[in-house]
């Protein structure tokens, strides 16, 4: 479906994309990456908005930014908010999907079917400067959905949407991996791609850090000692008895009474925990790991690339 | 057991052949335009003056006929080109006259107008929407999309120029004594699409170069009305000071004057030995139009590029 070899872009002296390389069979994958990461450099290259500096892009064998025929098999749902004010969403949709060559009235039925698809039946004929931030990111994934593309790239597809919109928009891309068509998905938010896919491509700084599945990256990270932070009374007492217990790689106090402890094996001392600090004064109030975060995951990959795991 | 193969089926309908995809966009900001009630309003006197031009070619064929002096003519427009002393059947000269003075005149300064009305939003808005990550998503390339926003205003332009003129024309023709006219004025109608093109080539390529170096729709109409404001007014002033002994090439400051020199060498009515050189305005208009193109091409193609 995607094939990158040694794929860069440069922006002048700036690095968008450093000599990336994967190929992706058909189905879901999330891009996750903080911001700034190269995500967005990522799908325009794969969009054939831009064309690698270095390397070669195929996208369902074609190269798309010399070959735009191709992207009649793509939709993309920027990030950017694309919005005409004085035109219907309806509207809107419609003329989008008449760009790639199905007559008027082709065009109307698949639009419509889009964004009655997306929860936007109601609201649909209405101009879109009077729509919430969901509703335009609602629209804005019928227009990607509406040509019934064979690979769906969505950037940030999910931001302003309301809980129950999260959730219908998950159900939809599950569904539409679940179609066999393909799906890329970029996202900063962890949760948000675990729930729709299982399949990870890692970027940070423009590079890959990592890729697979959910496991595989789990295992990856197993070696670097997860980050907790335990907030306590006694908390000096509590980093004693951790320390003598071997359970800790590391031991920081924090201000306002709390440790944060470096360990291998998050899982044993979650279990062991409530058997030491019985019988002491010990009060442990909140017990959060700080590597649940996507930050800390980058934190912990590029410490492996760096070689100091 | 037959096993069904439920995944991704491509759509097999037929797609609106490649060449015309630019008409999607042309059609879009055709009837988007069309919203703007100005417009609407504009458009519709715009075909006023054919109407009175028509009573022109009226007034000359009865002149011919000898129903009624020059003078009649000359009350109907002072510069009509007729004489009594010599009342010689120059149809075609004067056919081409009206035409010029329909395209040149009301026509000319109405299409500053709609142009001005149009023009600004259509590519600043995509500017200010970051709309090209949707179009160029798409398979569309950069040549179709500027094809399509540039045919908005060829459409307008022809509705308010070429069709009025040819219909002008057929009108002419039905007012003459008889269609025997048509073989001394077949040229006129390709006449007529010649002054149409050197009209919305130039101006709809500036119109659009300005809207494409701005997000803010204001900032194009008013670079648009400048250009020719400040030519017209620049001209004018030159005129005034030197008692309208001004050289015919400073006509090349004013967007409006140059036009019309060249439009008036497209309906043959720059001859004689006292007929000016039309080449340097030829080569304004050609140079405009293609630095015009230059920053439209670049402009649509730099969002994503740095």
């Amino acid at each position: 479906m995607i094939h990158l070899e040694h794929a860069t872009k440069l922006y002048g002296p700036v690095m968008g994309v450093n000599d990336v390389s994967f190929a992706l069979a058909v189905g879901g994958y999330g891009l996750l990456g903080p911001n700034g990461s190269g995500k967005s450099t990522l799908l325009n290259l794969i969009t054939g908005q831009l064309r690698p500096t270095l390397g070669t892009l195929r996208v369902l064998g074609r190269d798309p930014a010399r070959q735009c025929r191709v992207l009649r098999k793509i939709g993309y749902c920027p990030e950017q908010d694309v919005l005409y004010e004085k035109v219907t969403g309806f509207e809107f949709v419609r003329y989008l999907v008449r760009l790639h060559g199905f007559s008027a009235r082709e065009a109307s039925a698949r639009a419509e079917r889009a964004l009655e698809r997306v929860g936007m039946a109601e609201a649909m004929h209405r101009r879109m400067g009077g729509y919430s931030r969901g509703m335009r990111q609602r629209t804005k994934l019928a227009q990607a959905l509406a040509h019934d593309p064979e690979l769906l790239v969505l950037d940030e597809p999910l931001n302003g949407l309301d809980p129950i919109g999260r959730h219908d928009m998950t159900e939809l891309l599950k569904s539409w991996i679940r179609s066999g068509r393909g799906l890329l998905l970029a996202s900063h938010i962890l949760h948000e791609v675990e729930a729709i896919t299982q399949s990870f491509l890692l970027i940070c700084g423009g590079r890959l850090l990592a890729s697979g599945s959910a496991e595989e990256v789990h295992a990856l990270l197993a070696d670097v000692p997860n980050q907790i932070h335990i907030q306590c009374d006694g908390a000096a007492e509590l980093a004693q008895r951790l320390v003598a217990e071997g359970a800790v790689e590391s031991v920081r106090f924090v201000d306002g009474g709390g440790l944060v402890v470096g360990t291998r094996s998050p899982a044993n001392l979650y279990a062991r925990l409530p058997e030491w600090v019985h019988d002491t004064a010990i009060r442990i109030h909140q017990l959060r790991s700080t590597d649940d975060s996507l930050p800390a995951l980058f934190a912990s990959l590029l410490r492996i690339h760096r070689g100091e795991r | 057991m037959p096993i069904h193969d439920l995944g991704y089926r491509a759509w097999q309908g037929r797609l609106v052949p490649e060449m015309f995809r630019f008409w999607a966009i042309t059609t879009t900001g055709i009837r988007l335009a069309w919203q703007n009630r100005w417009l609407r309003r504009i458009v519709y006197v715009t075909w006023l003056p054919a109407i009175y031009l028509s009573v022109g070619f009226l007034l000359y064929e009865q002149f011919l006929a000898r129903d009624i002096p020059a003078r009649a003519l000359k009350q109907f427009i002072t510069s009509f080109p007729v004489d009594d002393s010599a009342p010689g059947d120059d149809r075609h000269g004067v056919w081409s006259w009206l035409l010029w003075v329909f395209f040149r005149y009301p026509q000319g300064l109405l299409m500053v107008l709609v142009v001005g009305l149009i023009a600004p939003p259509l590519v600043a808005q995509d500017v200010r929407t970051r709309a090209f990550l949707l179009y160029f998503s798409r398979p569309i390339t950069r040549l179709e999309y500027l094809l399509g926003k540039m045919s908005v205003v060829w459409v307008y332009l022809v509705a308010i120029t070429t069709l009025p003129a040819l219909l002008l024309y057929v009108a002419a023709v039905f007012l003459s004594p008889d269609f025997s006219v048509v073989r001394e004025t077949w040229d006129l109608p390709l006449r007529i699409l010649g002054a149409t093109l050197v009209l919305t080539i130039p101006t709809t390529l500036v119109a659009l170069a300005f809207s494409s170096l701005t997000s803010d729709t204001r900032y194009a109409s008013f670079a648009w009305f400048a250009l020719w404001a400040i030519g017209w007014v620049t001209y004018g002033v030159a005129m005034a000071s030197l008692n309208g002994t001004l050289d015919d090439r400073w006509t090349l400051i004013s967007p409006y004057h140059t036009l019309g020199r060249v439009q008036s060498w497209v309906f043959g009515l720059e001859r004689g030995p006292l007929a000016q050189p039309v080449l340097p305005a030829l080569i304004e208009l050609a140079v405009l139009s293609v630095v015009s193109l230059a920053v439209l091409v670049r402009r649509i193609s730099s969002p994503m590029r740095i």
